[in-house]
C-alpha cells in the first residue's frame, strides 16, 4: 500500500515536471503556427495522466504545468496566464468527460485540443471584449484535429509502454 | 485505443463545420469589403490614406482608431504609445515587426515577421494595439464605427 502511494506521487511529480517542461520548451522554442496557433505538447502529459493515474491527478497536472509553466516564463496573471487558463479548463472538463464515456486516446485527444482552443477564445472574446476574434475560431478548430490527433498518437504510444496505476473499470 | 468508428465520423463532422465555417468568414469579410470600399469613396469612413503606397499601406490601431498608417515599401521604425506603454515597429522590405514593447507578455515581438499574408495580425492585447494592412482596417474600422 505504501509502495503504491510512493509510486503514485513519484509519477505525478515526474509527470508534473514533463508537463512543465514541455510548455516552456514548446513557448521558448517553437513559433507559433499562423502567428497564434500552438501545437500543445502539453496535452501529451495530460493524456498520458489520464489514462495511468485518472482524472484527479490529470487535473493536478494541468494546474501546475500553468501555474508553474506562467511562473517560470514571468507570465503569471498577465493576459496569457488567463488565456492558457480558459484553454486549460476547457480542455479539463472534455478530458473527463471523455474519460466517463471511455473514448479512444485518439478522439479524446482531438477533443480535447479543439477545447484548448475554443477556451482560449472565449476567454479573449469575453475578457478582452474583442468578439470579431471568434472568425478565428473556424480555422483553430481546423487546425486542433491534425494537431489532437498528432498528440493523442504520442500519448498512445507513450501509455502503452507504461502500466498503468489506476485502477481499470 | 484506436478510434471508433462513430468517432471519426464525429471528427469528420467537425472538420466539415469548421471548413464551411471558414468559408462563411470569408464571404463575409469579402461583402464586408465591397460594404467599406463604397463607404470609403462616399466619405463615410474617415482617416484612411489615399494616396498610392511603394508596398501596402498599414495601420497601427489602437483601441477604436487609427494611431498610425505607415508604408510597409518605404524602411523605417515608428513609436506609438498603447494602454501599457510604448511600442516600437521596425519596417523592412516590405515586412514589419514589433522590435520592442513595453508590456508584461512581449507576444507581439514573438509573432515575428508579418507582410500582410500572416492569417492572424500583430496584436499586443495589453496595449490593445493591432498592426493591419489596409482590408484588415478597414473592415475593423468600419466595425467598430
Amino acid at each position: 500500500m505504501r509502495i503504491d502511494k510512493t509510486r503514485h506521487f513519484t509519477y505525478l511529480a515526474l509527470l508534473s515536471a514533463m508537463a512543465i517542461t514541455l510548455n516552456v520548451l514548446e513557448t521558448a522554442m517553437i513559433p507559433p503556427l499562423f502567428g497564434v496557433f500552438r501545437i500543445g505538447l502539453a496535452n501529451i502529459i495530460a493524456l498520458v495522466t489520464l489514462k495511468i493515474l485518472g482524472v484527479k491527478d490529470m487535473i493536478i497536472v494541468n494546474i501546475m504545468r500553468v501555474m508553474i509553466g506562467s511562473l517560470l516564463t514571468g507570465r503569471i496573471f498577465g493576459s496569457t496566464f488567463w488565456i492558457s487558463c480558459g484553454g486549460v479548463l476547457i480542455s479539463t472538463l472534455i478530458l473527463f468527460l471523455m474519460e466517463k464515456l471511455h473514448s479512444s486516446l485518439m478522439f479524446t485527444s482531438v477533443m480535447s485540443a479543439i477545447g484548448h482552443s475554443t477556451g482560449q477564445v472565449f476567454v479573449v472574446m469575453l475578457f478582452y471584449m474583442q468578439p470579431l476574434i471568434a472568425t478565428i475560431l473556424p480555422y483553430f478548430l481546423a487546425l486542433s484535429i491534425p494537431t489532437g490527433l498528432a498528440t493523442g498518437f504520442v500519448a498512445k504510444i507513450a501509455v502503452e509502454r507504461v502500466k498503468p496505476l489506476k485502477k481499470v473499470e | 485505443m484506436d478510434m471508433k468508428k462513430k468517432e471519426i465520423w464525429i471528427v469528420a463532422g467537425i472538420a466539415a463545420v469548421a471548413i464551411i465555417a471558414i468559408l462563411i468568414v470569408n464571404i463575409w469579410k469579402a461583402q464586408n469589403k465591397t460594404t467599406v470600399d463604397a463607404q470609403v469613396s462616399a466619405g463615410t469612413v474617415t482617416s484612411m490614406p489615399t494616396e498610392t503606397p511603394k508596398g501596402k499601406w498599414v495601420a497601427v490601431i489602437h483601441g477604436k482608431e487609427a494611431a498610425l498608417w505607415f508604408d510597409s515599401g518605404i524602411n523605417d521604425t515608428y513609436t506609438v504609445t498603447g494602454d501599457y506603454g510604448k511600442m516600437t515597429i521596425a519596417v523592412q522590405n516590405g515586412k514589419w515587426h514589433v522590435s520592442s514593447v513595453d508590456c508584461p507578455n512581449h507576444n507581439c515581438e514573438q509573432m515575428g515577421w508579418d507582410d500582410g499574408t500572416n492569417m492572424v495580425p500583430i496584436t499586443c492585447i495589453p496595449n490593445n494595439i493591432i498592426i493591419c494592412t489596409y482590408d484588415v482596417a478597414q473592415n475593423y474600422l468600419e466595425s467598430n464605427s
